[in-house]
């Protein structure tokens, strides 16, 4: 019987997460029945302080809070912080500041909108699933554009096909030409998709992004003179491509 | 300075990155090279590009914040059910490997 509402609970907090609550409180409504009281309490308890609580930002509600409904004003420090207690509303708050940074690098390293869409998603599960080993020796950005581009690069990598060369049939306009149209924009997004991985993580950091050497170089956990070979060696594969 | 070696220089003296000193190698080398003029040319074409790519909206999809407060709060009511299910198991497989006495 136990069992059987072990898998309720496992088969619901997989469908639903909303069904997981009232599924605990059936399986421990059952073990109490089945005379398991210990093992209703234990249940009960694990459940609401793992799964419930932290989610939902009361962990840490004994602790002094700031105003949060200044929140927009709270540096970013002190809100890792926060999130790092299991405190969702500032983990939000992260997310809101930083998702466009995200996305751009997402789409500029996987050249599609709905991949880059999915690779934000999975960079910020798992940026809060990893919160806690970010020490603060870099700034949350940095260390966010990390996980988002280790998390783009793998998924660049599991895609075997590349776009071919066919693609990118026109020449570059005149430099003096005052309006670059989108479709040359475009056609950069696709070279950049067709030269290697670490040269494509340096120009989107450093010439897209406009991250400063120094921090493409934490971003990347690589020295700076190594980024700085990587940009320039991708930028004259993209000089090949594009000119 | 070879041909060579200045056109290996020429990216990042496009990107205003070299010290002053190479600089003036790469400039001197450049007006006595119609190559690397052509080459030089190309890569201020690049430039100009990247510098468009780089002031290009990209339109962030307007659902992405709580498509990504979903997933996180997802994520971890099944990162702690898994838990939740893995000891219990565990204290499960201990029990009955106690009480059939193969310990």
């Amino acid at each position: 019987m136990v069992f059987a509402g072990l898998l309720l609970l496992i088969v619901s907090a997989t469908a639903l997460p909303v069904l997981a609550i009232p599924c605990t409180l059936l399986v421990v409504c059952l073990s109490q029945i089945m005379g398991c009281g210990l093992l209703a309490l234990a249940l009960t308890k694990r459940f609401l302080f793992v799964a419930i609580l932290p989610p939902c930002g009361r962990w840490e509600a004994t602790k002094p809070m700031p105003d949060l409904s200044k929140v927009s004003e709270l540096d970013d420090g002190f809100l890792v912080t926060r999130a790092q207690a299991g405190d969702r509303r500032a983990f939000s708050e992260l997310v809101r500041r930083h998702q466009s940074s995200v996305y751009r690098v997402c789409y500029r390293v996987l050249g599609d909108r709905e991949d880059a869409r999915d690779a934000t998603q999975e960079a910020f599960v798992r940026a809060f699933r990893r919160l806690d080993s970010f020490e603060g020796r870099s700034a949350f950005r940095t260390w966010m554009l990390r996980v988002a581009m280790n998390v783009s690069l793998n998924e660049r990598a599991k895609r075997k096909e590349l776009p071919s060369q066919d693609m990118l049939p026109d020449p570059l306009p005149d430099p003096e030409a005052e309006v670059i149209a989108s479709e040359q924009v475009d056609r950069l997004h696709r070279a950049l998709q067709l030269i290697e991985p670490d040269q494509r993580a340096a120009i989107v950091l450093h010439d897209l992004e406009g991250l400063t050497y120094e921090e493409a170089a934490q971003t990347l956990g690589v020295p700076e003179g190594t980024v700085k070979s990587w940009a320039h060696r991708g930028r004259r594969r993209l000089k090949e491509l594009l000119t | 300075m070879s041909e060579d070696r200045v056109e290996e220089l020429l990216p990042a003296y496009v990107a205003g990155e070299l010290s002053e000193e190479e600089e003036r190698r790469v400039e001197e080398a450049l007006a006595g090279s119609a190559r690397l003029r052509d080459e030089f040319a190309r890569y201020e074409r690049l430039f100009v590009l990247l510098a468009a790519a780089a002031a290009e909206e990209v339109e962030v999809p307007h659902d992405l914040e709580r498509r990504i407060a979903r997933q996180v709060a997802l994520r971890t009511y099944l990162g702690a059910a898994e838990e939740l299910v893995a000891g219990l198991l565990g204290s499960y497989g201990r029990a009955i490997i106690y009480y059939l006495g193969l310990s």
